[in-house]
């Protein structure tokens, strides 16, 4: 059982005030005390050395600092072994041990729980001992370099206050490997911690090499994705649809409001006159040639023969008189063929404009009624 | 002289006036949005993924999301980032329903074509040798990123294809920026050791 008068006469006989009696009685609780490991409860006599004895023991029980972390942290394990609750040990236990508990099961691989970074940010604890004591075992640094960054979080405070800049940056380090060398690579230091990494960097050729093998890692890694992606596929007809939008709908546009528009800027004009211009211009011989003989008929396609006939009789309607005049200045006379097929009649017509490449041969006739037909290459875009 | 800051802003605040003409009611001006970020969207979702099919279907899917939940948008924040987030939330949600799904090979035929069939423009050039090389090399770091936890994946594609600071990934993962540089540390260690033990198998 613990005894818990043993301290104080332990004190008694480290201070040599102790009587016989006294150091009978330490002697016989010591030999009982679970609190202290097996092989101390024998050697501890208070014999040759009363006053070490007890200095000794009272340091291994926690009331006297005398051997600070080390001993404590040699014998914990055999504590451990003991079954000794962290509530049935001293104050300086008492926050070490749940604290290293509840690091160890948060170690994991990434992140550290609200729960240990709440308890890390505890005013009344020695954080930076609490760390440097856990350094290696867990993976602190996240949650440490991000309270860094915010100078307003307890935990930054203590640490920097626990450490001191060159003792922090040793304290970090080993829990933090490389991570610094990766999170300058990506300007992610703050301005301490960045000044820090630098002088670091000039005097660690392996932390250099490590930056530049991240460095390809990151263009390698981007390029395989890109690489095996390959091109985006065209995503707003999908999207458009689902959206309820026409995908081909121009933001802004109107056909009507523009029509209007225009016809109020251009008043009343001579639209014959205007057309014919646009028909005689310089380009248009090159571009339509008059038949010597009939080519096949290039209205076996039937969209393609609509678009010529809706074209004919636009230019027809709207540039006829020019037109003849230019056909019959200096030319033959068109040869007239007869119309079999059957098309819209002209009057249901209306073309608003007939546009087509340089490369286009538009092939012109006058059938027996006067209508002037018009034939494209096949394959040519109007 | 522009810097990078200032094209960022430019950017930003072209995406806030697109963001305003959609929800003044011209769906239209979305379409803008699409074709700025589609590219961006398909590549960080194959990488997820890595599937082109499935990479297309839930980039459309993440548009079409944003758009439906534009209004819940805040102007004075960044809208890629959003959209990042909901491409992740959608490519998480996707990998979560499938169960098991084959891995998209590099096979040749598939590899060198376009989405639209066409012949991939860098394969046509290549000579056959090389061109296996570069797919082969592509494999094995798509292998390796595959390998990793998601969370440690959406880091490391957010970072190193879209180049995201740290505090935009953490916005778009909800995560704090301290567990961005340690998760993005460690996927960069794994898959440094992955790619080198397959490099020198012992």
């Amino acid at each position: 059982m613990a005894h818990p008068r043993l301290e104080s006469l332990l004190f008694r006989i480290r201070d040599g005030l102790a009587t016989v009696e006294e150091v009978q009685l330490a002697r016989d609780w010591v030999r009982t005390d679970p609190r202290l490991p097996e092989e101390l409860r024998s050697i501890a006599d208070f014999v040759d050395d009363p006053e070490g004895d007890a200095a000794g023991l009272l340091a291994v029980l926690g009331a006297d600092p005398l051997f600070g972390d080390v001993l404590r942290e040699g014998i914990a394990a055999e504590l451990e072994e003991a079954s000794i609750t962290a509530a049935d040990v001293d104050e300086p236990w008492s926050w070490s041990r749940p604290l290293a508990a509840a690091i160890r099961a948060e170690s994991g691989e990434v992140e550290l729980a609200g729960p240990v970074l709440e308890a890390l940010g505890s005013p009344s604890l020695p954080v930076g001992e609490a760390i440097r004591a856990e350094s290696g075992e867990v993976e602190l640094a996240g949650p440490v370099l991000e309270a860094l960054g915010s100078p307003s979080l307890p935990v930054g405070e203590a640490i920097r206050a626990e450490s001191g800049e060159v003792a922090l940056w040793d304290a970090l380090e080993p829990m933090l490997e490389g991570m610094w060398v990766s999170a300058m690579l990506d300007h992610a230091l703050d301005e301490e911690a960045q000044r820090m990494a630098i002088r670091r960097l000039h005097g660690d050729p392996v932390a250099r090499a490590q930056m530049t093998a991240f460095a390809n890692l990151g263009a390698r890694i981007r390029a395989a994705i890109e690489g095996e992606a390959g091109p985006c596929p065209y995503i707003w007809g999908a999207v458009a649809e689902r959206i309820g939008v026409d995908a081909e709908e121009v933001a802004g546009w109107d056909g009507a409001l523009f029509a209007a528009a225009v016809c109020a800027e251009a008043g009343t004009v001579d639209l014959v006159d205007a057309v014919g211009a646009r028909v005689e211009r310089p380009s248009m011989p090159g571009a339509v040639v008059e038949l010597d003989g009939l080519p096949v008929p290039a209205n076996r396609r039937f969209s393609l023969v609509t678009v010529a006939m809706m074209a004919a009789v636009a230019l027809f309607l709207l540039g006829m008189p020019q037109l003849f005049r230019t056909a019959n200045v200096g030319s033959p006379v068109a040869q007239t063929i007869a119309i079999t097929d059957q098309f819209a009649a002209a009057d249901e017509i209306v073309i608003e404009s007939l546009d087509y490449g340089d490369d286009a041969n538009v092939y012109q006739a006058t059938g027996d009624q006067g209508a002037l037909i018009l034939w494209v290459d096949e394959g040519k875009t109007l | 002289m522009s810097t990078a800051v200032d094209e960022k802003q430019l950017s930003r605040e072209e995406d806030t006036a697109m963001v305003k003409a959609v929800l003044d009611g011209d769906s239209t001006a979305y379409r803008g949005l699409v074709e700025k970020y589609q590219n961006r969207v398909y590549s960080m979702v194959y990488g997820m993924i890595r599937n082109r099919e499935d990479a297309r279907d839930l980039t459309q899917e993440a548009f079409v999301k944003a758009f439906n939940n534009l209004q819940s948008f805040r102007l004075e924040a960044s809208f890629y980032t959003w959209l990042y987030r909901i491409a992740m939330n959608v490519t998480i949600d996707f990998t979560r329903r499938r169960k098991r799904r084959e891995v998209a090979g590099f096979e040749e035929g598939i590899a060198s074509r376009d989405a639209d069939g066409g012949i991939d423009e860098i394969h046509h050039r290549e000579s056959p040798s090389r061109n296996l090389e570069r797919k082969q090399l592509y494999a094995r770091i798509m292998d390796a990123l595959e390998k990793l936890p998601p969370d440690q994946k959406q880091v490391i594609i957010l970072r190193e294809l879209e180049h995201l600071s740290y505090r935009e990934i953490a916005e778009v993962m909800g995560i704090p920026e301290g567990t961005v540089m340690s998760r993005l540390f460690y996927a960069r260690k794994k898959m440094q050791k992955m790619l080198a033990a397959e490099r020198d198998p012992r």
